[in-house]
């Protein structure tokens, strides 16, 4: 299964016989279905950059491990410019898909991985570190793609995985074998699942004692036994299956294309457990995913947000409004905001540092406050680009009646804009924005990577808070 | 055909005379990632390309014989520079906007 090409990696699907559920109905071909070949264009988009010279820079990398040249999403970041080339990365395929490309998750969890087994082995004497480093050089030379599994369906919030009424609302290991694991539970909102090959479990939080069961992580294949897949509803997600303006980005995803994935006692052998009862390491574990994950969103986003912005500028030109000072202010704020995330990922990236294991890993206080920006910045980014397309983006006839032999010519003449711009150019560039500015696409925003409240957590933790009164006691002569 | 251009043909011509007689010099194309490139990079490498016409034979940068390499950057920051420096024995070109004269490029390349 090595993959290259796009054809690869659709092939490479196929092989796999997967439980996936849409809407109520088994799937019974993963590649041709309507609701995912949208999120299969975005996720392929990560091989077919790699290929092409104009790409490569940022889309492969050397092995540290074997000095192959590999795609940058099996990587270990082996210094800070390969973790801004990381966010470079994801700037630069965003700009061709204008959507999530999925394959980050499994990245964070490969070097959150690669960090935190290091520490593990040293402190228990186990050997994760270098059956993860099999693991890798195996994901290195097939290149195949991986979902992070690490949000748990957590039930009742306030109680820890061990006191929950239903003991598999955390994923946990219910049988221990001379050979491998028995493991039970979900994981929910898995970016990308219905599209790749393995899925790396990890604990969603912090364990503590009694929590042993829960410390799990493994690599699954998507087609081992007793693994369901059952794929979330998104906005206007069914307008994809017409293949027209109507979904506005019809030939990718809206978001990631997110599943919830069931394990019903899935055997996992040895050599795919990375941890198994270190409950002392999951809280680290957790961290150092996080901020590997948050480091993203100013890359991904920032080229997300290019695109609106690109968009916005269009329907202004479109409807005669683009030299109107008030739009231009507008679109230079969109931009601020743009820079301003993306500023916040390289910055994270250019401060990063070099773990015990030989790893870097992002600031992770900046990191933190890139992802927060994120929650804020692309809901302003989209009011404006609301501001200025106009109401039209919510209102806008369907596609099938500017084609109807009876209504076209009324869509066409009362649709229009500026002389010598088609209607239905118009309304493309519409479609996208309303597209791109709603719905899943903010909650995602919003959510994904961590809600706005872990990230306020990391601020407490790492802030320095009392070093700043310090300062502020220097300043102002306070001597107690 | 005359492939003169004000201040620069001259030079490139009689190196392109040269270089046909001798042979094609090996130059390595090196694209940076195009995070946010303030233009098409392909293009102005094809412009390029045209410009070197049969002087230049464009290899891959882990080219065991390459004679120079061509850095194309989408902005100033090219990152490709700091990537490659002091990691190849032959000497870089670097450009970083397609208002730079491909003929003047190509004459960098081949001196």
């Amino acid at each position: 299964m090595k993959i290259k090409t796009k054809e690869d990696y659709i092939n490479s699907l196929k092989e796999q016989e997967v439980v996936i559920y849409y809407k109520g109905d088994r799937v019974t071909e993963r590649t041709t279905h309507p609701a995912f070949v949208p999120h299969i264009n975005s996720a392929a988009k990560t091989y077919e950059l790699a290929l092409m010279p104009e790409y490569e820079d940022l889309l492969t990398a050397t092995s540290g491990l074997t000095g192959n040249k590999i795609n940058r999403f099996t990587h270990i970041h082996s210094s800070v410019e390969d973790l801004i080339k990381k966010v470079q990365m994801l700037r630069v395929i965003a700009h061709e898909t204008a959507s999530c490309f999925q394959r980050c998750v499994g990245f964070d969890a490969l070097n959150a991985l690669y960090m935190t087994t290091y520490e593990i082995d040293e402190k228990h004497g186990t050997s994760y570190f270098p059956r993860l480093q099999d693991y890798l050089r195996r994901i290195q030379e097939e290149n195949f793609m991986l979902v992070g599994g690490m949000t748990d369906p957590k039930g009742d919030r306030s109680k820890r995985p061990s006191q929950q009424a239903d003991a598999d609302l955390f994923t946990r290991v219910v049988e221990k074998k001379a050979d491998g694991v028995v493991i039970r539970g979900a994981k929910a909102h898995q970016t990308g699942a219905v599209n790749s090959h393995e899925i790396m479990i990890m604990p969603t939080q912090a364990m503590g004692e009694g929590d042993e069961a829960y410390a799990i992580v493994a690599a699954i294949p998507l087609d081992a036994k007793g693994v369901t897949m059952i794929f979330g509803r998104q906005t206007n997600e069914e307008r994809k299956f017409e293949h027209g303006i109507d979904a506005g980005n019809c030939e990718f995803g809206m978001v990631g294309g997110e599943a919830l994935v069931v394990f019903e006692d899935v055997f996992v052998p040895w050599e795919n457990v990375f941890m198994c009862g270190e409950a002392d390491f999951a809280g680290l574990l957790v961290e150092r995913f996080a901020t590997l994950h948050r480091q993203n969103y100013g890359g991904c986003k920032g080229g997300v947000s290019d695109v609106i912005i690109g968009a916005s500028a269009l329907a202004a030109q479109y409807q005669g409004t683009l030299n109107a000072s008030h739009i231009k202010d507008k679109l230079i704020e969109m931009l601020h905001l743009a820079e301003t995330v993306y500023a916040g990922s390289v910055a994270c990236s250019a401060m990063g540092s070099k773990t015990k294991s030989g790893a870097f890993y992002p600031d992770p206080l900046l990191a933190n406050c890139t992802k927060h920006n994120i929650t804020r910045v692309i809901y302003e980014i989209s009011r404006l680009a609301h501001d200025i397309g106009g109401g039209i983006i919510a209102t806008l006839p369907f596609e099938a009646d500017l084609r109807s032999p009876e209504i076209g010519k009324m869509v066409e003449k009362y649709m229009q804009g500026v002389e010598g711009v088609s209607t239905e150019t118009r309304m493309k560039v519409l479609r996208l924005l309303e597209n791109m500015t709603g719905g899943t696409a903010l909650v995602e925003s919003m959510h994904g990577a961590g809600s706005p409240q872990s990230q306020r957590i990391m601020y407490q933790r790492l802030g320095k808070l009392g070093e700043k009164m310090k300062m502020a006691q220097k300043i102002a002569k306070i001597d107690q | 055909m005359c492939r003169r251009r004000s201040c620069h043909g001259q030079s490139v011509d009689k190196r392109l005379l040269r270089y046909s007689v001798k042979m094609r010099k090996r130059v390595a194309l090196k694209y940076c990632g195009g995070c946010d490139s303030g233009f098409d990079r392909v293009a102005h490498f094809e412009r390029i390309r045209a410009a070197a016409g049969d002087s230049i034979e464009w290899v891959v940068i882990d080219d065991g014989r390459l004679e120079a390499v061509l850095i194309i950057s989408g902005c100033a920051t090219a990152c490709p520079e700091r990537s490659l420096e002091g990691s190849l024995d032959v000497p870089m070109t670097s450009t970083t906007s397609d208002d730079e004269d491909p003929v003047k490029i190509v004459d960098t390349l081949l001196r």
